[in-house]
């Protein structure tokens, strides 16, 4: 253990990390398409173009685009351009177990995406259970949220929880579930140990019914998020259902909410 | 070659119970030429070797199906090797390695999503690391023979120049420019001086 720390120590001391020039291949721009349907609320879609690596982050917008949501009882619509990307339906809502297409068109070429929307998951309750490891020197209790909800036992589910904390979202990942991995008896319990909440915190939780698609996308995006932009051993985009020449996602979920303070 | 394997894209690596699933199987290909001079003899000997290769993948759900370069592909390595005698106690030795980085993935553009900023790929190992290079030298000095006790002493300096080679090459948001993203280069060890004292009796 000494000789490893050494070595660690050794690495530590030894090691410099500096900001370099590098030339990256200029590619071609590609269309990026962050689109939702939710349970009883209008679709839309948000579409930009992908930039240089190095270029200011900011978005370059698509306004001369068609796009047309439908669904699998034969109902459509087409969506109308607002600003900065932005397109709005006005017609449909999203309804649990109905599967959602939308269609985009940019330049005569036509791009579609498929999402289900499941009924939502009623939350039982949020409760927050004291964490019983202190870190040295740190006084200050800390609790985590547990997290129980119904589980529709007959069907392969999938969930997206988000946090937001004081009112401000918790995005440092998605957090993704599976049902297989938790449910019993018709309910899941879930504790989200990265997550750690102090006395008077006041939280919203968001708990989404996604599909086996979306939460593949997600899983994917914090595989990427955790290999900090590059750094994994295989990087990739991930898989759009828009198909490969389209980066971005379009969902149809259903989420239900839960308000709770840390007392 | 058949039956050479690579990771398909997206695969996760850590805790993965089935990542034989995440495995391809596709064609690989090899050629290049290898020169080796040494001397033996004199005050002054050493040696050069020099390899110039190619190795390539070709794997079905992999860079579209095209040939791209394996990761662990060099095209040149270069390495010379020099000892010269001074007197019979004292010798110095030098060696200077060159190699070609090694092919890597790195992202050609970013879009944003969700109000994050993701990296855009296109191709696999599509680029290199920066060149690595290291010139080695050490004084070699043997110590006055007494009866059974013989030592010597190794001054040496690992990296004479001090060049900061590459280990990793990470893209991120800057932390000091918000809305731009960069380049960090990693490099582990710099110049490294030591001595070594070494006895037998």
């Amino acid at each position: 253990m000494r000789f490893l720390s050494i070595i660690i120590l050794t690495i530590v001391f030894t090691s410099c990390e500096e900001v370099i020039n590098i030339n990256l291949k200029g590619a071609e721009r590609v269309i990026v398409a962050e689109g939702l349907i939710e349970f009883g609320s209008n679709g839309w879609i948000r579409l930009s173009y992908s930039s240089g690596y190095f270029d200011e982050s900011k978005r370059d917008y698509i306004d001369n685009a068609t796009v047309s949501l439908s669904d699998n009882n034969g109902n459509s619509e087409i969506f109308q351009y607002k600003s900065n990307g932005m397109y709005l339906g006005n017609l449909l809502k999203g309804i649990p177990d109905r599967k959602y297409t939308l269609k985009i068109t940019v330049d005569n070429k036509s791009y579609t995406a498929e999402s289900t929307l499941f009924p939502p998951a009623p939350i039982i309750s949020a409760n927050f259970e004291e964490e019983l490891f202190q870190r040295p020197g740190d006084m200050t209790k800390s609790y985590y949220l547990v997290l129980k909800f119904m589980d529709n036992p007959f069907i392969d589910n999938h969930y997206m929880i988000q946090i937001q904390l004081n009112d401000t979202l918790e995005n440092n990942s998605y957090l993704l579930l599976r049902d297989s991995y938790y449910a019993e008896n018709g309910t899941i319990e879930y504790k989200p140990l990265r997550h750690r909440f102090v006395q008077g915190d006041s939280l919203v939780i968001g708990l989404y019914s996604i599909d086996k698609d979306t939460y593949t996308y997600y899983n994917q995006l914090n595989d990427l998020k955790e290999a900090g932009m590059g750094a994994s051993s295989t990087p990739y985009n991930p898989v759009s259902n828009f198909g490969t020449n389209v980066m971005g996602y379009f969902a149809a979920y259903s989420g239900s909410f839960q308000a709770a303070v840390v007392k | 070659m058949r039956n050479v394997t690579d990771y398909e894209d997206g695969t996760d690596i850590m805790l993965n119970e089935n990542i034989e699933a995440n495995i391809l199987p596709g064609r690989g290909r090899s050629y290049g030429a290898e020169f080796y001079v040494k001397k033996r003899d004199g005050r002054l000997n050493g040696w050069l070797s020099y390899t110039l290769a190619r190795t390539e993948n070709k794997i079905e759900g992999i860079n579209d199906f095209n040939w791209y370069p394996s990761k662990t592909d060099k095209t040149h390595n270069l390495s010379i090797v020099a000892n010269y005698q001074i007197t019979q106690r004292f010798s110095i030795s030098s060696s200077w390695v060159y190699y070609t980085g090694n092919a890597v993935t790195f992202p050609s553009g970013k879009y944003i999503y969700d109000s994050q900023v993701w990296a855009y790929y296109t191709e696999r190992n599509g680029y290199r690391m920066p060149d690595y290079h290291r010139l080695d030298l050490n004084f070699h000095l043997k110590g006055k023979e007494k009866s059974r006790f013989k030592s010597s002493w190794d001054f040496s300096i690992y990296n004479l120049y001090n060049r900061h080679n590459a280990y990793i090459i990470n893209f991120r948001e800057s932390e000091t420019t918000p809305g731009t993203t960069e380049a960090v280069r990693l490099s582990l060890f710099g110049i490294v001086p030591s001595i070594t004292w070494n006895f037998t009796f």
